[in-house]
Protein backbone atom coordinates (compact mmCIF):
# COMPACT_ATOMS: atom_id res chain seq x y z
CA UNK A 1 0.00 0.00 0.00
CA UNK A 2 1.43 3.59 -0.68
CA UNK A 3 0.14 6.87 0.55
CA UNK A 4 0.43 10.32 -1.28
CA UNK A 5 -0.96 13.06 0.95
CA UNK A 6 -0.96 16.80 0.21
CA UNK A 7 -2.38 19.65 2.79
CA UNK A 8 -6.03 21.22 0.71
CA UNK A 9 -7.32 24.23 3.10
CA UNK A 10 -8.13 22.21 6.70
CA UNK A 11 -8.18 18.82 4.92
CA UNK A 12 -5.41 16.75 4.61
CA UNK A 13 -5.73 14.58 1.39
CA UNK A 14 -4.75 10.82 1.47
CA UNK A 15 -4.66 9.14 -1.71
CA UNK A 16 -4.07 5.24 -1.17
CA UNK A 17 -2.95 3.22 -3.57
CA UNK A 18 -2.70 -0.83 -4.03
CA UNK A 19 -4.50 -3.23 -1.59
CA UNK A 20 -6.30 -2.98 1.53
CA UNK A 21 -6.01 -6.76 2.85
CA UNK A 22 -5.16 -8.96 5.63
CA UNK A 23 -1.00 -8.53 5.06
CA UNK A 24 -1.36 -4.46 4.14
CA UNK A 25 -4.04 -2.92 5.98
CA UNK A 26 -3.07 -2.35 9.53
CA UNK A 27 -0.78 0.17 7.21
CA UNK A 28 -3.67 2.44 6.88
CA UNK A 29 -4.64 2.84 10.21
CA UNK A 30 -1.10 3.65 11.13
CA UNK A 31 -0.63 6.17 8.44
CA UNK A 32 -3.83 7.50 9.52
CA UNK A 33 -2.19 7.65 13.18
CA UNK A 34 0.95 9.52 12.17
CA UNK A 35 -1.63 11.91 9.95
CA UNK A 36 -3.48 12.57 13.68
CA UNK A 37 0.00 12.92 15.19
CA UNK A 38 1.04 15.29 13.15
CA UNK A 39 -1.96 18.27 13.59
CA UNK A 40 -4.30 16.62 11.02
CA UNK A 41 -7.37 15.08 12.19
CA UNK A 42 -9.86 16.01 8.96
CA UNK A 43 -8.95 13.17 6.16
CA UNK A 44 -10.20 13.20 2.96
CA UNK A 45 -9.39 9.78 1.46
CA UNK A 46 -8.91 9.35 -2.08
CA UNK A 47 -9.71 5.77 -3.29
CA UNK A 48 -9.22 6.26 -6.79
CA UNK A 49 -6.00 3.76 -6.62
CA UNK A 50 -7.45 1.28 -4.36
CA UNK A 51 -7.63 -1.71 -6.11
CA UNK A 52 -8.86 -4.01 -3.22
CA UNK A 53 -10.48 -3.82 -0.14
CA UNK A 54 -11.65 -6.44 2.27
CA UNK A 55 -12.93 -6.65 5.95
CA UNK A 56 -9.47 -6.09 7.03
CA UNK A 57 -9.39 -2.93 5.29
CA UNK A 58 -12.90 -1.99 6.85
CA UNK A 59 -11.69 -2.53 10.16
CA UNK A 60 -8.75 -0.57 9.89
CA UNK A 61 -10.82 2.21 8.32
CA UNK A 62 -13.30 1.78 11.26
CA UNK A 63 -10.62 1.68 14.21
CA UNK A 64 -8.79 4.74 12.50
CA UNK A 65 -11.94 6.63 12.18
CA UNK A 66 -12.98 6.18 15.56
CA UNK A 67 -9.95 7.26 16.96
CA UNK A 68 -10.01 10.43 14.72
CA UNK A 69 -13.39 11.35 15.65
CA UNK A 70 -12.58 10.92 19.75
CA UNK A 71 -9.89 13.38 18.63
CA UNK A 72 -12.62 15.80 17.15
CA UNK A 73 -11.78 15.29 13.47
CA UNK A 74 -13.32 13.34 10.79
CA UNK A 75 -12.55 10.98 7.61
CA UNK A 76 -14.24 11.09 4.32
CA UNK A 77 -13.62 9.30 1.14
CA UNK A 78 -13.80 9.84 -2.44
CA UNK A 79 -13.81 8.98 -5.74
CA UNK A 80 -13.58 4.75 -4.91
CA UNK A 81 -14.42 2.71 -7.87
CA UNK A 82 -15.51 -1.26 -8.61
CA UNK A 83 -14.88 -3.72 -6.18
CA UNK A 84 -14.43 -0.84 -3.41
CA UNK A 85 -17.61 0.86 -4.18
CA UNK A 86 -19.00 -2.75 -4.05
CA UNK A 87 -17.99 -3.55 -0.65
CA UNK A 88 -18.38 -0.11 0.44
CA UNK A 89 -21.89 -0.08 -0.35
CA UNK A 90 -22.84 -3.67 1.16
CA UNK A 91 -21.08 -3.29 4.51
CA UNK A 92 -22.96 0.52 5.07
CA UNK A 93 -19.50 2.16 5.13
CA UNK A 94 -20.99 4.78 2.33
CA UNK A 95 -23.74 5.23 5.05
CA UNK A 96 -21.36 5.43 7.81
CA UNK A 97 -19.09 7.92 6.22
CA UNK A 98 -18.99 10.76 4.27
CA UNK A 99 -18.51 9.77 0.47
CA UNK A 100 -18.59 11.80 -2.66
CA UNK A 101 -17.51 10.84 -5.92
CA UNK A 102 -14.87 12.89 -6.66
CA UNK A 103 -11.95 14.77 -4.52
CA UNK A 104 -13.49 17.97 -6.11
CA UNK A 105 -16.57 17.64 -4.09
CA UNK A 106 -15.48 16.14 -0.79
CA UNK A 107 -13.31 19.07 -0.32
CA UNK A 108 -16.17 21.67 -1.43
CA UNK A 109 -18.10 20.43 2.10
CA UNK A 110 -17.28 22.42 5.02
CA UNK B 1 -12.01 -29.50 -10.64
CA UNK B 2 -8.77 -28.42 -9.69
CA UNK B 3 -7.25 -28.40 -6.04
CA UNK B 4 -4.75 -27.42 -3.94
CA UNK B 5 -3.66 -28.41 -0.45
CA UNK B 6 -1.42 -26.03 2.09
CA UNK B 7 -0.85 -25.32 5.26
CA UNK B 8 -3.22 -22.69 7.21
CA UNK B 9 -1.08 -20.07 7.13
CA UNK B 10 -1.11 -16.89 5.99
CA UNK B 11 1.76 -17.56 4.45
CA UNK B 12 -0.33 -19.65 1.98
CA UNK B 13 -3.27 -16.78 1.12
CA UNK B 14 -0.61 -15.57 -2.30
CA UNK B 15 -0.68 -19.10 -3.33
CA UNK B 16 -4.67 -19.89 -2.83
CA UNK B 17 -5.62 -16.58 -4.14
CA UNK B 18 -3.80 -17.32 -7.51
CA UNK B 19 -5.00 -20.26 -8.05
CA UNK B 20 -8.83 -19.33 -7.47
CA UNK B 21 -7.97 -16.42 -9.89
CA UNK B 22 -6.35 -18.61 -12.37
CA UNK B 23 -9.70 -20.80 -12.29
CA UNK B 24 -12.11 -17.72 -12.48
CA UNK B 25 -10.26 -16.48 -15.59
CA UNK B 26 -10.83 -20.17 -17.35
CA UNK B 27 -13.94 -20.17 -16.41
CA UNK B 28 -14.74 -17.05 -18.26
CA UNK B 29 -15.64 -14.75 -14.51
CA UNK B 30 -15.49 -11.21 -16.10
CA UNK B 31 -13.21 -9.26 -13.48
CA UNK B 32 -16.26 -7.85 -11.39
CA UNK B 33 -16.93 -11.70 -10.58
CA UNK B 34 -13.07 -12.51 -10.22
CA UNK B 35 -12.96 -9.49 -7.88
CA UNK B 36 -15.58 -11.04 -5.58
CA UNK B 37 -14.53 -14.36 -5.74
CA UNK B 38 -11.22 -12.84 -4.41
CA UNK B 39 -12.52 -11.37 -1.76
CA UNK B 40 -14.59 -14.05 -0.52
CA UNK B 41 -11.93 -16.27 -0.70
CA UNK B 42 -9.72 -14.27 1.94
CA UNK B 43 -12.56 -13.73 4.20
CA UNK B 44 -13.09 -17.52 3.96
CA UNK B 45 -9.52 -18.64 4.30
CA UNK B 46 -8.64 -16.09 7.08
CA UNK B 47 -11.94 -17.71 9.33
CA UNK B 48 -10.04 -20.83 8.70
CA UNK B 49 -6.34 -19.51 9.78
CA UNK B 50 -7.06 -17.61 12.46
CA UNK B 51 -9.65 -20.01 14.20
CA UNK B 52 -10.31 -23.33 13.07
CA UNK B 53 -7.08 -25.21 14.37
CA UNK B 54 -6.55 -22.79 17.82
CA UNK B 55 -5.69 -25.53 20.43
CA UNK B 56 -5.22 -28.32 18.27
CA UNK B 57 -2.32 -30.62 18.73
CA UNK B 58 -0.38 -32.53 15.88
CA UNK B 59 -2.41 -34.93 15.37
CA UNK B 60 -4.67 -33.03 13.49
CA UNK B 61 -3.15 -31.61 10.15
CA UNK B 62 -3.43 -27.99 9.69
CA UNK B 63 -3.93 -27.59 6.18
CA UNK B 64 -6.77 -26.05 3.72
CA UNK B 65 -7.54 -27.53 0.75
CA UNK B 66 -9.54 -25.57 -2.20
CA UNK B 67 -10.58 -26.81 -5.30
CA UNK B 68 -12.17 -24.76 -7.78
CA UNK B 69 -13.96 -24.75 -11.12
CA UNK B 70 -17.90 -24.94 -12.32
CA UNK B 71 -20.17 -26.97 -10.58
CA UNK B 72 -23.05 -29.45 -12.40
CA UNK B 73 -24.97 -26.13 -13.18
CA UNK B 74 -21.69 -24.53 -15.20
CA UNK B 75 -21.75 -22.16 -11.80
CA UNK B 76 -17.88 -21.77 -10.59
CA UNK B 77 -17.39 -22.32 -7.05
CA UNK B 78 -14.49 -22.43 -4.58
CA UNK B 79 -14.69 -24.86 -2.21
CA UNK B 80 -12.92 -25.05 0.87
CA UNK B 81 -12.29 -28.09 3.36
CA UNK B 82 -10.14 -27.87 6.79
CA UNK B 83 -9.90 -30.18 9.70
CA UNK B 84 -10.29 -27.69 12.30
CA UNK B 85 -12.93 -26.96 14.69
CA UNK B 86 -16.55 -27.66 13.41
CA UNK B 87 -18.07 -23.91 12.20
CA UNK B 88 -20.42 -22.84 10.34
CA UNK B 89 -20.35 -19.65 8.98
CA UNK B 90 -23.24 -19.56 6.81
CA UNK B 91 -25.78 -20.06 9.64
CA UNK B 92 -23.43 -18.64 12.39
CA UNK B 93 -25.75 -19.58 15.44
CA UNK B 94 -23.61 -20.39 17.36
CA UNK B 95 -21.59 -17.46 19.39
CA UNK B 96 -18.76 -15.63 17.20
CA UNK B 97 -15.14 -17.04 17.53
CA UNK B 98 -12.87 -15.87 19.82
CA UNK B 99 -10.41 -13.53 18.21
CA UNK B 100 -8.13 -11.02 19.10
CA UNK B 101 -9.64 -8.48 16.54
CA UNK B 102 -13.19 -8.90 18.16
CA UNK B 103 -14.57 -7.29 21.21
CA UNK B 104 -15.73 -9.73 24.27
CA UNK B 105 -19.33 -8.78 24.04
CA UNK B 106 -19.54 -10.32 20.71
CA UNK B 107 -21.78 -13.68 22.02
CA UNK B 108 -25.43 -12.89 21.09
CA UNK B 109 -26.48 -14.39 17.56
CA UNK B 110 -23.92 -13.17 15.42
CA UNK B 111 -26.42 -12.98 12.44
CA UNK B 112 -28.89 -10.65 13.95
CA UNK B 113 -25.44 -8.84 15.74
CA UNK B 114 -24.25 -8.63 11.80
CA UNK B 115 -26.83 -6.78 10.65
CA UNK B 116 -27.69 -4.37 13.75
CA UNK B 117 -24.35 -3.51 13.08
CA UNK B 118 -24.88 -2.10 9.50
CA UNK B 119 -26.86 0.16 11.00
CA UNK B 120 -25.29 1.61 13.67
CA UNK B 121 -23.38 4.74 14.09
CA UNK B 122 -19.30 5.03 13.93
CA UNK B 123 -18.97 5.27 17.48
CA UNK B 124 -21.03 2.23 18.19
CA UNK B 125 -19.81 0.13 15.20
CA UNK B 126 -18.27 -3.22 16.02
CA UNK B 127 -14.88 -3.88 14.29
CA UNK B 128 -15.82 -7.61 13.71
CA UNK B 129 -17.91 -9.82 11.87
CA UNK B 130 -17.69 -8.27 8.85
CA UNK B 131 -16.10 -10.70 6.82
CA UNK B 132 -18.80 -13.23 7.04
CA UNK B 133 -21.17 -10.81 6.26
CA UNK B 134 -19.28 -10.23 3.23
CA UNK B 135 -19.03 -14.18 2.44
CA UNK B 136 -22.77 -13.93 2.56
CA UNK B 137 -23.55 -11.25 0.68
CA UNK B 138 -21.03 -11.76 -2.33
CA UNK B 139 -21.45 -15.01 -2.81
CA UNK B 140 -24.29 -17.92 -2.42
CA UNK B 141 -22.36 -20.59 0.44
CA UNK B 142 -23.38 -23.15 1.98
CA UNK B 143 -21.68 -25.57 4.72
CA UNK B 144 -21.37 -29.37 5.71
CA UNK B 145 -19.68 -30.94 8.25
CA UNK B 146 -18.51 -34.05 6.82
CA UNK B 147 -17.05 -36.50 9.52
CA UNK B 148 -14.06 -34.43 11.14
CA UNK B 149 -13.69 -31.86 7.96
CA UNK B 150 -16.02 -28.38 7.88
CA UNK B 151 -16.87 -28.31 3.93
CA UNK B 152 -17.39 -24.63 3.02
CA UNK B 153 -18.91 -24.15 -1.22
CA UNK B 154 -19.15 -20.99 -2.32
CA UNK B 155 -20.91 -20.26 -5.60
CA UNK B 156 -20.64 -17.48 -7.95
CA UNK B 157 -23.32 -16.98 -9.99
CA UNK B 158 -23.80 -14.78 -12.66
CA UNK B 159 -25.32 -11.49 -11.45
CA UNK B 160 -28.08 -9.97 -13.37
CA UNK B 161 -29.39 -7.03 -10.78
CA UNK B 162 -26.08 -4.77 -12.00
Amino acid sequence: MQFTQNKEGVFLVLEVEGRMDAATSSQFEAHCLGCLEAGDKRLVVDLSKLEYISSAGLRSILSAAKKLKGAGGDMAFCAMGGIVAEVFAVSGFSKLFPTFPSRQEALARS
Amino acid sequence: MSLLRLPASEDSLPQFRQFALDGATCAGLDLAAQQRVELVLEEALINVIRHAYSGMGPDVAHQIELACGPDADGVFRLVLTDWGAAFDPVGATQAAQPSDDAPADQDDDLLSRLESNLEADLEHRALGGMGLFLIRTMSQPAYARQGQANVLTLRFPPTTED
